[in-house]
């Protein structure tokens, strides 16, 4: 079956086959680095500015759609403790020109803790994929803070229904 | 005249190209084989994840596998009758056929038969009459008219090209493990009848009739919809 074939046109051949192997490389390389600019959009900027026994708060914004506000989740010691839109007036967050307009801020009530030492997260939501894949990013840096047993137990009271 | 120092050089470049070349007669359609191989994988695992559902981004690595294909053929100087492309042949390629299909048709029609799986519905076996011939023809003009015939440059007309074959065939329909598993025998028998009969078109309808009779007899679970690849998952 086989035909001779000439060594030019072996060379010709490894040198397709070459070129095909680099554009495929560059081809996933592409489809990569797309997907992860997609999925895990650098244009997420915000800070989170307090965290403590009463509240969590920061702002967020999205440098690839400035008018838009953010969703963002609340995670306190790893466990999901709320989600909300940062929407929230932050007039200090356009003075100092980071947002286009003062709507980026977010509070959370911080939900019932014992005493001591925790942890508060937030997360900027991205959706993306026509809506199949959802993103979490990390808004500024995890906070940590303190509950003191007198904020605990008062925390707990005001939570618990009348009568019990 | 002397040939000077710079083109002794290149003809020593030139003679060491070929003698590598010559050495390695069957690394070359080894190799193509496998960038052929990793062209459909790319589309199959990589593509529905970075780029979602778009066939364009998909058809990229698989236009790039044609025209590898293409080159080869050329590079080869096959031609479109040695590949399979004819008819002549087509009555002893589907003698060929006839019987161990005939056999797989009753394999699995007992276990549609067994599973109480086995279903007929007719406007859907008309869009599968339709389109599965086509999608057959090309899949077996991949498989046999690229991969066996570099298989055979390799292996010969031989038990080890049929199993490249058909190792192949089976891979490219991983994660699903009936399919694979119907795959890697179809692709078997398909090699085998390439080897003695090529002929493109018999094997394209021998593969959508056995494609059709295996989704109506195999429930959509076990088969999960003949999914490959990543979309196996989803």
């Amino acid at each position: 079956m086989e035909k001779v074939v000439a060594p030019r046109v072996k060379a010709r051949l490894t040198n397709f086959l070459i070129a095909k192997s680099i554009i495929e490389a560059l081809f996933v390389g592409a489809l990569a680095v797309g997907f992860y600019l997609t999925a895990f959009t650098p244009f997420f900027h915000g800070t989170l500015d307090l965290a403590d026994a009463r509240h969590v708060a920061g702002w967020v914004t999205n440098r690839a759609d400035p008018q838009s506000h953010v969703e963002v989740q609340l995670y306190v010691d790893g466990h999901f403790a709320g989600n909300r839109t940062a929407d929230l007036s932050r007039p200090d967050v356009k003075a100092s020109g980071r947002a286009v307009d003062e709507h980026h801020g977010f509070v959370f009530d911080t939900p019932p803790l014992p005493a001591g030492q925790h942890e508060a997260r937030v997360y900027a939501v991205h959706m993306s994929g026509e809506g199949q894949r959802r993103t979490l990013q990390i808004v500024g840096k995890p906070l940590v803070f303190n509950v003191s047993a007198s904020e605990a137990k008062e925390k707990t009271t005001s939570n618990s229904p009348e009568g019990l | 005249m002397e040939a000077s120092p710079k083109e002794m050089t290149m003809e020593m470049e030139q003679e060491t190209r070929e003698t590598i070349f010559a050495e390695s007669d069957g690394a070359l359609p080894l190799w193509e084989i496998a960038s052929v191989v990793l062209s459909f994988l790319i589309a199959e695992w990589m593509v529905l994840p970075f780029a979602g559902n778009s066939k364009l981004v998909a058809a990229f690595p698989l236009s790039l596998a044609f025209a590898l294909m293409f080159f080869s053929h050329r590079a080869h100087h096959e031609t479109a009758r040695e590949i399979g492309w004819r008819l002549d042949n087509f009555w002893q390629a589907a003698r060929l056929l006839i019987l161990p299909m005939l056999a797989a048709a009753i394999l699995i029609v007992a276990i549609g038969l067994m599973k109480r799986s086995l279903r007929f519905d007719g406007q859907q076996m008309l869009e599968w009459a339709l389109w599965l011939p086509l999608w057959g023809l090309m899949q077996q003009y991949v498989l046999q008219g690229f991969v066996n015939r570099r298989a055979q440059l390799v292996f010969g007309r031989s038990w080890k090209s049929l199993l490249l074959v058909a190792l192949v065939f089976a891979l490219l329909h991983l994660p699903n493990p009936w399919l694979a598993f119907a795959t890697f025998l179809g692709g078997l028998l398909w090699a085998y009848v390439y080897q003695r009969a090529p002929n493109l078109i018999a094997l394209a309808l021998s593969h959508a009739l056995m494609s059709m009779l295996l989704a109506c007899s195999l429930s959509t679970s076990t088969l999960n919809s003949l999914r490959v690849g990543i979309k196996y998952f989803g």
